[in-house]
């Protein structure tokens, strides 16, 4: 006989709140509201998010999707990063820097255990990190690199790795914040294993020895026995999160794609990583996050009710010329790009409506690595000139065509241009003749005045923000051997000295931003980043990495109208080709999969 | 598994890669129209739907330093003045 479900249906439940584990579909009344709600299907799988600012390998690797460490690596670097679930950013160094390092903790309480460097050797040295710097604690009993820490700050065990005196090892070792102990050994030795769980109750897999294995191990804090083999073997780039009954194993296979999931007593294979990942770390078998140059940051999230879309660059449309050289103004979707270095091209105006280019009103007069501000159909350009010269030109546009304003007072050009209107602009730095400047001016929409000095001279400075409260940021010396990370802030008289960007570069004009709380540092030309495509943004007090562009170039262009949620970056040069490259960016959703129910 | 495919495809503006193919794959675009992109279905699918011409690392490679060593030539036949304002093409080396 049919029961009282299959006749009537489930009943509705009538809730105060919303259910913290409801099953997919599930549906129910929030009495609170007063609506009815729906839980929708829980998303898993993984996200790529922005670029280390170093790239490396066999890095240590500690914390969480929303606050990871990142420490040392491949080149014997002391380099320290943070990581906050959207960028990373620079935190203290190594006291000795190394690679193949063990690691444990937290991002305000990490462990560095043992590594390899030239200069030091399979040490046995550790150190300890307390959210800014680290200062050197107890040493290993036996120096070892490639192999795996797990536990915290205080309670850790290291365990497996490679060293001349014992090869594949078999080494275990605890922590106790202040010394090491050796305690009994895996029962196959073997490097580059990665594990998850507790000084107490911790698990090991996979490693090399010689070969890749699959070789899998629990610790219940005084000896360590077989456990199942993982589906994939790996070899020393590896890693996992979790606890020894729930674990996450990622980085495996040939590909170091692989993904699996161990429940205590078997491992299944989940969702590949779009890219391999080498190092990694995460807290629970359902969040973690890992590395691997070049491939940036992938987070994974397992059975999420809410959905988290990355962050990411995509092609827009060409512009009708290649261009480098020229300054840009107004929000990614209507856009203006004007003047150029680029023969035949500076005199020309772009606008961009989100899709395509097409021409705008003629300059009137040639200009190239001018400064930019205003909007599409009010925009401002000022300094510059044909061939990379410097002036006092200023021009104005109306939408339709392009006319003169009164001059400014100091010679530039490679400056920098902030503000959204054309009437409250800000011009600062640049190149007269003979040296750098470190003046600034501001426009009223009738006159250039001149206003505080920054207290960094340059040129290829680039800005975001407005007229009164703005941000500067990179930038080079003359002659351009010297290329500037730091930043400035401007509230409307003086410039002040803000945070230092990760990577140091001429920005010609790949500054965009409607606020200095929400900046965008775009490709440029440095160094240690020629043509490059990175992407920094400014919280107002930290920059951190943001996804890269696919094509790097120096010289290109901005808007002035950026959000946290999109920005427009194109044209440039790339090795000695003009670009008429457009990409834009999306940033990163965070939606709720948990709705209401509505009559549609 | 080699992490990366070479391929040659010309960028042909919008949509020629989307925000969703950068989530799905690696892809660095190089001098030559010279790709990089992750060794995954969805990035050989996309050089494939963008009629892209698949090249060996090392054919890649060399269509790339033929672009940078042309404009390094450029970049030492030019003025002082504009050499100290421009830094010299630099090197690239793939992934």
């Amino acid at each position: 006989m049919a029961g009282y479900n299959e006749l009537h249906g489930l009943k509705v439940k009538y809730l105060s709140e919303d259910p913290s584990n409801g099953e997919d579909g599930q549906v129910w009344y929030n009495s609170t509201s007063g609506n009815l709600r729906v839980q929708g299907i829980r998303s898993t799988g993984w996200i790529t998010t922005a670029t280390m600012i170093t790239n490396r390998n066999s890095s240590g690797f500690c914390g969480t999707v929303s606050a990871a460490l990142q420490f040392g690596g491949t080149g014997f670097t002391a380099i320290t990063e943070e990581y906050n679930g959207i960028g990373w950013s620079a935190g203290g160094d190594l006291g000795s820097g190394r690679y193949g390092i063990g690691s444990t903790g937290s991002q305000t309480a990490g462990l560095a255990i043992g590594g390899y460097s030239p200069s030091v050797g399979y040490t046995n040295s550790c150190e300890k990190y307390d959210g800014s710097s680290w200062t050197s604690t107890g040493n290993l009993v036996v120096g070892n690199w490639q192999h795996n820490g797990v536990g915290t700050q205080t309670a850790t065990i290291a365990y497996g790795g490679n060293n001349p005196g014992s090869g594949f090892n078999a080494l275990s070792e605890s922590f106790n914040g202040s010394t090491w102990t050796a305690t009994p050994s895996l029962n196959t030795g073997r490097m580059g294993l990665a594990g998850a769980g507790t000084s107490t109750a911790a698990l090991g897999w996979c490693g090399q020895n010689p070969s890749a294995t699959q070789l899998t191990e629990a610790w219940d804090g005084s000896s360590w026995t077989t456990a199942p083999n993982t589906n994939e073997p790996a070899g020393g780039t590896n890693t996992g999160a979790g606890t020894q009954t729930a674990a996450l194993a990622f980085g495996l296979g040939s590909g170091t794609v692989h993904t699996e999931l161990y429940d205590g007593t078997s491992w299944t294979n989940a969702t590949d990583s779009p890219g391999a990942i080498a190092q990694g770390e995460g807290g629970s078998q359902t969040s973690a996050v890992g590395t691997q140059s070049p491939f940036g940051t992938q987070e994974y999230a397992a059975d999420t009710t809410t959905t988290i879309t990355a962050g990411a660059w995509a092609s827009g449309g060409a512009l009708p010329a290649v261009n480098n050289g020229l300054t840009g103004a107004g929000t990614p979707t209507a856009t203006i790009g004007m003047g150029s270095r680029t023969p035949g091209q500076d005199q020309a105006s772009y606008e961009y409506d989100g899709s395509s280019w097409s021409s705008g009103g003629s300059l009137g007069t040639p200009m190239g690595n001018s400064g930019g501000a205003g909007t599409q159909t009010a925009a401002l350009i000022f300094g510059g000139g044909p061939g990379g010269a410097s002036s006092t030109t200023s021009r104005k546009y109306d939408g339709t065509s392009w006319t003169a304003t009164n001059a400014m007072n100091n010679t530039t050009g490679l400056c920098s241009g902030i503000g959204t209107s054309q009437t409250a602009a800000l011009v600062n730095g640049g190149f007269s003749p003979s040296a750098v400047v470190n003046t600034s001016e501001e426009f009223d929409g009738t006159n250039w005045t001149n206003s505080g000095t920054m207290n960094q001279a340059r040129m290829g400075c680039s800005g975001a923000g407005i007229q009164t409260a703005g941000v500067t940021f990179g930038g080079v010396d003359y002659p351009a051997s010297t290329a500037y990370a730091n930043s400035e802030e401007y509230n409307g008289s003086t410039w002040s000295n803000g945070n230092t960007m990760n990577t140091a570069r001429n920005m010609y004009s790949g500054g965009d931003g409607a606020s200095e709380t929400a900046a965008y540092a775009i490709a440029g030309d440095g160094p240690s980043s020629p043509d490059s495509n990175l992407v920094e943004g400014y919280d107002g007090t930290t920059w951190s990495t943001r996804p890269n562009l696919a094509t790097g170039r120096r010289s290109g262009a901005a808007g002035s109208g950026a959000t946290s949620s999109s920005a427009i970056f194109f044209g440039g040069r790339d090795g000695g080709s003009d670009q008429s490259i457009t990409e834009e960016f999306t940033g990163e959703t965070i939606s709720n999969n948990v709705n209401n129910l509505v009559v549609s | 598994m080699a992490h990366f495919i070479y391929g040659v495809a010309q960028n042909t503006g919008k949509g020629f890669f989307t925000a969703e193919d950068r989530r799905a794959f690696f892809l660095r675009g190089y001098l030559a129209d010279v790709w990089c992109i992750g060794n995954n279905v969805e990035g050989a699918r996309w050089l494939a739907e963008k009629n892209g011409v698949e090249k060996t690392k090392a054919e890649a490679q060399a269509l790339i330093t033929a672009e940078v060593e042309a404009a390094q030539a450029a970049w030492d036949a030019e003025s002082d003045e504009y050499k100290a304002t421009h830094l010299r093409p630099s090197d690239v080396t793939l992934p």
